[in-house]
């Protein structure tokens, strides 16, 4: 079976957030359906991103690191959101791997970014920066 | 649901898909945008575009939220009749009572005083433009942003290798083995450079940054080095000292290619000492450095003329001409200047351990040593040697503003443009590479203007408002040494400032000092908060009254597409287009967007209709020309010359019949023409059929060593890049400092600076770079503000455009004080607290954020996000102005009072660029109980006439149904 992948190269990721905008206004005129913002214009805006980059940093002063960690659904082979869905409406396509969410059948009961592992599809936090 | 992975959305209404150039920064990407039913639907980068190549960045990408933005502005607006200034009370106005109210009052001015009528832009892409009408209006008051932006690192560079950073040239990351980055430069230019960035480091390349905080591209370097801030030049000149210690420089390229070898007078008795020793030769007047200087032949042990063929000259020694002359060859001046610089005397200053400096230039030596590139190109220098191949060095440097904005930054930025020379690095492969139109001489040609007399009523200056000074006599000075300026720019005060100093036009034109003037009119400058320093005082300027209870800037003209701080300020605010709405020229009478390998310009193409009554500021441009009759604009019967911008541009010509315009692409009658020819009447079509750019490639035999190259020279000559096909030397010493400084000692035979300058001049007009502590550590007292405060620009956000965009904003929704744990422990208070960074000037409270990514003696944010209450079209109780504060309060645009003068702008002083990165400020816990919102706190901005209507709690974007849904009106 293809398995998709999207391949993310962290040694030249410098954090500019370019995948999490572009993201949004290809797909959100698409037919997944808008990603909407809630409070756009006023205290605390939110909305719904495919895609987010985390800032992290490691160690003490002087060695210090710092990492970008752009934070996208990788399509898993064996992906943990979907199995948990009480309507059917994460799914994984056969042809390709690639793994889905259909807005018809979803309740919005957020099973599927409660797991242990990192999912993309439900809005999260923005990063610390 | 359908699956978006079987089926494309793409047949869903009308598609049209247009190409553009994007605005969302100043990086002028191309771009594909796509509607549908006239709504954008999504924006790509062009893959075919040369300097993206399809990449777009987070900006770039959100460009929909932007052209669909509350913040717009739709309507010419006036201040109503008795409402106060700054209170946003307007009426709706026609565009032609808005013409009739400036020509009105500009006629008025121009045939009184030119110069009481300012032109201050921000961050346009239309310099070229701003400038000629100004020049053409008669007023000196013109500038754009470099000033405060990074006119050290163009003034630095170009003053001493005919080049810079960003658009005139940069890393040649393609072939680079090493490349370091000193300071902040993450936004100048970004998709280019994060593409090189990317390719390097998969090549295996090595990458170092030196800069006090760890953020952006520094994040990926192989090698973090932390530096205390404004002590760069310190790190340079140790670094250089090393070299010169071990031997590793490039001789051979000094020899050839820089005046090195030039022997340069060395007897403090006289009156040309410092100056190099000239030979009586016929020389055409001309504004290149002549060659009739000399060398020390080793053989012959006697002077002989520089370039003599086979001579091989002295780098060091000391030597006495045949007329007994005492001279020294100008590398030796550098060694004996560097001496002092040894790496233990620079850890010290800049918390740099001395080992490691040893290290990097060790490091940088031996790669550009050992790692030579050959390519086999052959070329021809100037002197008619022809050579077999072009040899690299492959080290890179990558700078901007971390460098720029300090006041010892011009010579620190010489000290790099020095490093990077002695490495042999100037426009060869895998080092420093220039991009047309330069190399250009040093200095440049233009010129300001030289004295009062140059501003006459009803005339066009006689000068151009920015020129490139190159002796004291080029200076816009009275008879008494005082500024004919503003902003004092080519004063003594600031000679070189060839960008301007428009961070100190309003406080200047407040205390009407020089002289008050009547009329300001800003373009896209948001001085009003992000772009003014010392804002809170700034923001009372404007209102300010004098005695007679009228405004002390008595009519203030604000264009800008948005809603900013500044047009709450405005009597008359005139409505731009977004980027996506207009015709644009990316001139290489500009700043282009040209390559390594050759000229490259572009263009904007309206993609969507303009909103309501926008008008692109180019037109309002092209109106005033035409109305005021000033010369360039209308024909020998006072008629309007252009019918509109786009008309201007393909008809315009730098003087009747000289083929150069303000695109190169396509001229002659039928396009079929480069750089120079007849106007084309299709020039547009032409540009739009070909993605928008034009593109000329060298000639590979011309693509390098192009300051001596005289296959290039002659070409950029023949095509007006250049003036002269004469060689360009690297002025590893500025003589064009010396004679400031000789001025400053009594011993120029022309002009001299007024008493109060002459110790200011003569220490910072050195002909060899040196090391000083920023201006303001020396006057402030640095134990009560021990801290170094500084801002960065996020990847996501441009200047302040960037928060009245839904998407955007939620990237980055406040901003907060970056400090590390350590400074902060010492200061008594915890992550996420509320804080108070106090400056001797002003306060702003702000929560901290620890980080481990930045040196215990700086603190830092993110600027552009802090935003005035109910600005942007935000909610008053918008995070951006809640919890996000804007540093500029706390920083001065002015020194402490000092010898040279009480209102001292607080800026380098060879080149007036604004030193906001001196700032000193201390931090400490606010008080429990008080508000935790950030101070200073305004009475938040009213929505403007012409603004949409609130829009929704919910917002989803669909293209095509999208402006309906939210009662956007066309």
């Amino acid at each position: 079976m293809t398995q998709l992948a999207l391949v993310i190269d962290l040694n030249v990721c410098v954090g500019c957030h370019a995948c999490v905008t572009s993201c949004k206004e290809w797909n959100t005129s698409g037919w997944a359906g808008p990603l909407t913002d809630q409070r756009p214009y006023d205290a605390d805006p939110t909305g719904v991103f495919f895609n987010r980059v985390q800032t992290y940093e490691a160690g003490v002063f002087p060695n210090t690191e710092t990492y970008h960690f752009p934070k996208s659904c990788l399509h898993c082979e064996d992906p943990p959101c979907v199995p948990v869905c009480p309507t059917g409406a994460s799914y994984k396509r056969e042809d390709n791997g690639v793994v889905l969410v259909d807005y018809d059948k979803c309740i919005g009961c957020k099973y599927c970014s409660c797991g242990p592992v990192l999912t993309a599809f439900v809005s999260s936090t923005s990063s610390r920066r | 649901m359908q699956d978006p992975t079987s089926r494309s959305d793409s047949d869903q209404g009308r598609v049209e898909v247009k190409e553009t150039t994007c605005y969302m920064c100043a990086c002028r990407c191309g771009i594909r945008v796509t509607l549908r039913d006239g709504e954008i639907r999504h924006i790509e980068g062009n893959p075919d575009h040369p300097l993206n190549k399809g990449a777009i960045c987070a900006k770039g990408s959100s460009g929909i939220m932007k052209q669909y933005s509350p913040a717009r502005l739709t309507k010419p607006l006036l201040r109503k009749q008795g409402a106060e200034r700054g209170s946003s009370e307007f009426e709706e106005i026609s565009w032609e009572h808005a013409f009739e109210l400036i020509e009105g009052r500009l006629s008025k001015i121009r045939a009184e005083d030119p110069k009481k009528f300012a032109l201050f832009t921000g961050r346009d892409q239309m310099q070229a433009l701003t400038g000629m009408l100004a020049k053409q209006f008669g007023t000196p008051n013109y500038s754009a942003h470099g000033g405060f932006c990074s006119v050290n690192m163009a003034a630095g560079m170009i003053y001493t290798i005919g080049g810079s950073f960003w658009e005139f040239g940069g890393p040649d990351l393609d072939r680079a083995k090493l490349f370091i980055m000193i300071g902040t430069a993450e936004d100048h230019h970004s998709n280019p450079l994060k593409i090189a960035l990317a390719d390097f480091k998969r090549r295996g390349g090595r990458f170092i940054s030196i800069n006090p905080i760890r953020t952006g591209y520094s994040a990926i370097a192989d090698e973090w080095v932390p530096i205390k801030p404004g002590t760069d030049g310190a790190l340079i000149m140790a670094i250089t000292h090393e070299l010169i210690k071990q031997g590793l420089y490039d001789r051979d390229f000094l020899i050839k290619y820089t005046n090195s070898a030039e022997l340069v007078v060395d007897d403090p008795s006289r009156d040309d000492h410092g100056l190099f020793r000239r030979f009586e030769m016929h020389i055409e007047e001309g504004c290149f450095d002549p060659e009739n200087k000399l060398w020390w032949d080793i053989d012959l042990d006697h002077e002989i003329s520089t370039h003599t063929p086979g001579s091989d000259p002295r780098l060091m020694g000391e030597f006495k001409l045949e007329d007994g002359t005492p001279v020294k060859p100008a590398f030796q001046l550098l060694e004996d200047r560097v001496e002092e610089y040894t790496p233990e005397w620079a850890a010290h200053i800049t918390g740099i351990p001395a080992d490691t400096i040893r290290r990097l230039a060790h490091e940088m030596g031996v790669v550009a040593r050992d790692q030579k590139i050959e390519l086999p190109i052959q070329w021809t220098d100037t002197w008619g040697n022809d050579h077999d191949s072009v040899i690299g060095n492959p080290v890179a440097f990558h700078s901007m503003r971390g460098l720029a904005a300090h006041s010892n930054g011009f010579q620190s930025i010489r000290a790099l443009a020095i490093l990077m020379t002695l490495l042999g690095t100037i426009d060869r492969p895998g080092g420093f590479r220039h991009k047309a139109p330069f190399p250009r001489p040093i200095p440049p040609c233009p010129k300001p203007p030289n004295g009062p007399e140059a501003v006459q009523p009803n005339t066009p200056l006689d000068g151009m408002p920015l020129g490139w000074p190159s002796k004291p006599d080029d200076l816009f000075v009275d008879e008494d040494g005082e500024a004919v300026r503003l902003d004092k720019a080519f004063s003594w005060e600031y000679p070189l400032s060839v960008h301007g100093l428009m961070h100190n036009a309003i406080t200047n034109a407040w205390r009407g000092d020089p002289y008050k003037i009547d009329t300001l009119l800003l373009f896209m400058a948001n001085m009003a908060w992000n772009s003014s320093m010392n804002t809170e005082n700034v923001r009372k300027m404007l209102t300010d009254k004098d005695e007679d209870g009228e405004y002390k800037i008595p009519f203030l003209i604000v264009a800008d597409a948005f809603q900013s701080e500044t047009v709450a300020f405005a009597d008359l605010v005139l409505p731009d287009t977004t980027y996506l709405e207009r015709h644009d020229a990316m001139s290489m009478l500009d700043r282009p967007i040209s390559e390594f390998d050759g000229p490259v310009d572009s263009v904007r193409i309206p993609v969507v209709p303009p909103r309501g009554d926008c008008k692109p500021f180019q037109e309002v441009l092209i109106e005033l020309g035409s109305r005021l009759g000033l010369p360039a604009f209308v024909k020998e019967d006072g008629s309007r010359k252009f019918r509109d911008y786009p008309d201007f541009v393909v008809n315009y010509e730098t003087s009747p019949g000289s083929g150069i315009g303000f695109l190169a692409g396509w001229r002659g009658k039928g396009g079929e023409k480069f750089l120079k020819g007849d106007p084309n009447p299709r020039q547009w079509e032409m540009y739009k059929e070909n993605g928008c750019f034009y593109r000329y490639e060298l000639p590979k035999s011309y693509q390098y060593m192009r300051n001596w190259n005289r296959g290039y020279l002659e070409w950029a000559r023949a095509h007006s890049m250049t003036r002269y096909a004469e060689p360009i030397t690297i002025h590893l010493y500025s003589e064009v400092l010396q004679r400031f400084r000789l001025a400053a000692q009594g011993k120029w035979p022309g002009r001299i600076p007024p008493q109060r300058l002459r110790r200011r001049v003569e220490e910072n007009f050195d002909p060899l770079p040196f090391y000083s502590a920023p201006l303001e550590h020396k006057l402030v007292d640095t134990h009560t503000y021990p801290l170094n405060a500084l801002t960065q620009r996020p990847m996501a956000m441009y200047h302040s455009w960037d928060s009245q965009n839904a998407w955007l904003r939620q990237i980055h929704t406040h901003n907060y004080l970056f400090v590390n744990p350590r400074t902060a422990e010492a200061s008594g208070f915890g992550d996420g607290d509320w804080i108070w960074v106090e400056s001797p000037i002003n306060k702003v409270r702000c929560m901290a954020r620890f980080s481990e990514a930045v040196e215990p003696g700086t603190v830092w944010t993110w600027n552009a996000i802090g935003k005035a209450a109910g600005s942007w079209g935000l909610s008053p109780k918008a995070n951006e102005s809640q919890k996000g504060f804007l540093l500029n309060h706390v920083i001065s645009e002015e020194l402490p009072p000092c010898e040279a003068g009480d209102h001292m702008s607080n800026s380098d002083p060879v080149t007036g660029q604004a030193a906001w990165f001196d700032v000193r400020v201390r931090i400490y816990p606010a008080e429990a109980g008080e508000p935790e919102v950030t101070s200073p706190q305004f009475k938040p901005q009213k929505k403007l006439p012409g603004q949409d209507p609130k829009r929704g709690k919910w917002q989803a974007f669909v293209a095509g149904a999208f402006r309906k849904k939210a009662k956007i009106q066309d």
